[in-house]
């Protein structure tokens, strides 16, 4: 079995057959976050145990009769995945079988940056081997779209009507500055960049955190053909950087490479006319330079 | 202390002087516990600190973690238990309630894990000393509870709990409780056994039920909808019902092969006097002391009944007990407010089922670790000759309190 990088969506296709993740979970058509913990399962492969946060993507796979897990998977409650994570983590290690099996751990924007932000935080300070993977779409989408830790600036939710007031937190820098053994943001829109990581993930013997940006078709107002669309989009216009950070050392990836040259970016309006939760800036110029000031603020913080 | 035990293969009985939080610890070292995790709260510390102990000075070979909160704490343990090794944990007060989410999910999750409680009440106004709030609070969490009266019962009750929590008919979250201070820091001569004799009486870890496991992949904490959820609570209530007669088993067998153990009740004087005090607790033990000395000074005899097993709560035993009896007397180291005190409810609401005529007056009092005195012990006795059985102040008299304190304190005419 080769854990060589993934070049390409055929790579994909001929090293990955089998499917972890199977057909009939309760997610919307086209929702990111299914695609997302299904590709990562897809690398992770069945001697995987996971732990899947209160969100969207438990109640998609545990509504009786969905029967989607083909591997173990615990529900736990909504802030205490990454300890009730750590507790596995540590008979994994006790019975010698940390090399044996994966640990994943999956949680949406609201349990990573909000009601499990904590427990996240100590749980890799403990140093556990585990994989997290946060699917952000920048809400409380499984209650009906509310703000959360990570909605935008100016995003239109059922707790913001007139669009967020405040800055959102910056996770991946959070989480930077823990001891992590890697680290790396993904978008759905780049499978093949996204898989790669969480193949490096987990080769790593320690914790390791994925945040992978899935578009909400419900919450963002987005049509559900345009899904990866507007992903893709959120990178093109140098909005969301994809990057790696391993061993102190930050590294660009390759489908945000060619963005960190500001005349090679999508004009970033291209990102918010797509989504129906940006609709009020979209006329609104001051409104719009100020999201693209933070834009290049964004890159030039981060160091590219 | 010395360390004579793991001599002679480990068959050797000794008895150290130890508080009742260093016996928990050794008990828990006994069971062969393979993850700690504990969040610090006075007065369970002291738990943690001799497991710390023990495990830095490589006399236990426990994975431990302090964790960064209780909530955390108990769902790293219900992690590690699920993951397939047996688990402990201990805290107090605030802490239990900051767990109290995580006890529902690990009773409803039918995980077979040990905490001990060590007793102490809650804030606001914040006090570090005992009573039975915290655990009393949570006390329709589906978990079992045990109360201790001191360090040696608190030992044994730790071994015999895991033998009951991974029994495969229960499967079930044991809580075992402790006074603060009365029991988790007052030192004793406790009697250890022998690590040869724990290993034959509990085997090593492997629950019937495989929880995560590759071979037959299952979805752990899945939904129920309207047509599952009640029978998940009906079958978690029937467990802990039915775990009745499993902990009677396990402490006859623990008491044959390593030292004897209450399961349920003790009672002392019980057969002879006319009134009865039920209660819970090391209050128990100062009462017993009182108890004689009352006995020997007046004529009304009085007998005690002390529930070590509050959850399954043993009414059939309590009510064999009190039969035939003319006064029962309940005391309350917890209050509902509004209502009366949780072990009051319990007993008047079984006296009210078995159709006995028996007088029964429940008193709130111990709170915030205020202590029974024979001064106390007497008043109770007295103030029963005067209340009326079925008024509202025999339900939750209030019989320690300091008049002037509240006349002050009182905020409205």
């Amino acid at each position: 079995m080769s854990e060589l990088p993934l070049k390409n969506l055929r790579d994909v296709s001929e090293r990955y057959l089998s499917e972890w993740v199977a057909p009939g979970n309760a997610g919307c058509p086209a929702c990111g976050a299914v695609l997302a913990v299904r590709l990562a399962m897809k690398v992770l492969g069945e001697n995987t145990w996971g732990v899947m946060t209160t969100g969207c993507m438990a109640v998609n796979y545990t509504v009786p009769g969905t029967g989607t897990a083909r591997t173990p998977w615990i529900h736990p409650l909504f802030g205490n995945a990454p300890a009730l994570g750590s507790g596995l983590a540590i008979a994994l290690d006790r019975r010698n079988l940390q090399d044996d099996i994966n640990l994943l751990i999956v949680g949406g924007d609201g349990a990573t940056a909000d009601i499990g932000f904590q427990v996240l935080s100590a749980a890799i300070q403990r140093q556990h081997r585990f994989i997290y993977l946060c699917y952000d779409n920048q809400g409380y989408m499984n209650t009906g779209g509310q703000s959360s830790g990570t909605t935008e600036l100016n995003a239109v939710t059922k707790t913001s009507p007139f669009g967020s007031i405040t800055e959102p937190k910056r996770l991946s820098e959070i989480f930077m500055n823990h001891q992590l053994k890697y680290l790396a943001t993904a978008n759905i829109g780049y499978p093949v960049d996204f898989m790669n990581k969480v193949l490096k993930a987990k080769q790593e013997d320690g914790p390791s955190y994925i945040q992978i940006s899935t578009p909400c078709i419900p919450s963002w107002g987005v049509e559900s053909a345009q899904m990866i669309k507007v992903a893709k989009k959120a990178v093109t216009t140098g909005y969301e950087i994809l990057y790696e950070y391993s061993h102190e050392d930050i590294t660009l990836s390759n489908p945000s490479r060619k963005f960190r040259n500001k005349s090679k970016r999508d004009p970033l309006i291209e990102y918010f006319e797509l989504q129906k939760r940006f609709s009020h800036i979209i006329n609104d110029d001051q409104a719009l330079s100020l999201m693209e000031k933070r834009v290049d603020d964004n890159w030039e913080r981060i160091g590219f | 202390m010395s360390r004579e035990r793991d001599k002679d293969g480990g068959n050797r009985v000794t008895k150290e002087f130890l508080s009742g939080n260093q016996a928990i610890g050794e008990a828990v070292m006994l069971a062969r516990t393979e993850s700690i995790a504990a969040y610090p709260i006075t007065p369970q510390t002291g738990i943690v600190n001799h497991l710390v102990n023990l495990i830095s000075s490589k006399k236990f070979a426990a994975t431990m973690v302090h964790a960064e909160s209780e909530s955390s704490a108990l769902s790293i343990v219900v992690g590690s238990t699920l993951g397939g090794i047996r688990s402990f944990t201990a805290t107090s007060s605030q802490g239990l309630l900051m767990m109290a989410e995580a006890t529902y999910y690990t009773s409803g999750m039918r995980v077979p894990l040990v905490m001990t409680v060590v007793n102490r009440g809650l804030s606001a106004p914040v006090t570090i000393f005992s009573d039975h709030q915290d655990s009393m609070t949570l006390r329709d969490n589906g978990w079992l509870q045990f109360y201790c009266k001191n360090g040696q019962e608190a030992l044994d009750t730790i071994l015999t709990s895991y033998a009951i929590a991974e029994h495969r008919k229960v499967l079930l979250p044991v809580m075992v409780c402790i006074d603060g201070f009365a029991i988790s820091h007052r030192s004793e001569p406790i009697v250890i056994p022998s690590q040869q004799s724990v290993d034959e009486f509990l085997p090593s870890f492997s629950p019937e039920f495989p929880y995560m496991t590759l071979d037959e992949p299952k979805f752990l904490g899945t939904a129920a909808w309207p047509d599952y959820y009640e029978e998940f609570v009906y079958l978690r209530n029937k467990a802990l019902k039915d775990s009745q007669e499993v902990i009677i088993e396990t402490c006859n067998k623990y008491s044959g092969a390593i030292r004897p153990i209450v399961p349920l009740i003790s009672t002392y004087n019980a057969e002879e006097a006319e009134i009865i005090i039920i209660g819970i607790g090391s209050m128990m033990s100062t009462l017993e002391v009182i108890v004689d000395q009352l006995n020997d000074s007046s004529s009304g005899s009085v007998g005690l009944i002390r529930l070590k097993c509050f959850r399954p709560f043993p009414a059939k035993e309590i009510l064999s007990k009190i039969k035939s009896k003319s006064k029962i007397i309940v005391l309350d180291k917890a209050v509902s407010p509004g209502q009366s005190g949780p072990l009051f409810l319990e007993i008047s609401s079984i006296l009210q089922t078995s159709g006995e005529n028996i007088d029964c007056y429940g008193f709130i009092l111990g709170l915030g670790g205020r202590e029974l005195t024979l001064a106390l012990g007497k008043r109770i006795l007295h103030a029963i000759k005067e209340l009326d059985p079925r008024s509202t102040d025999s339900r939750q008299y209030w019989i320690d309190l300091n008049h002037e304190t509240i006349k002050r304190w009182t905020t409205s005419e």
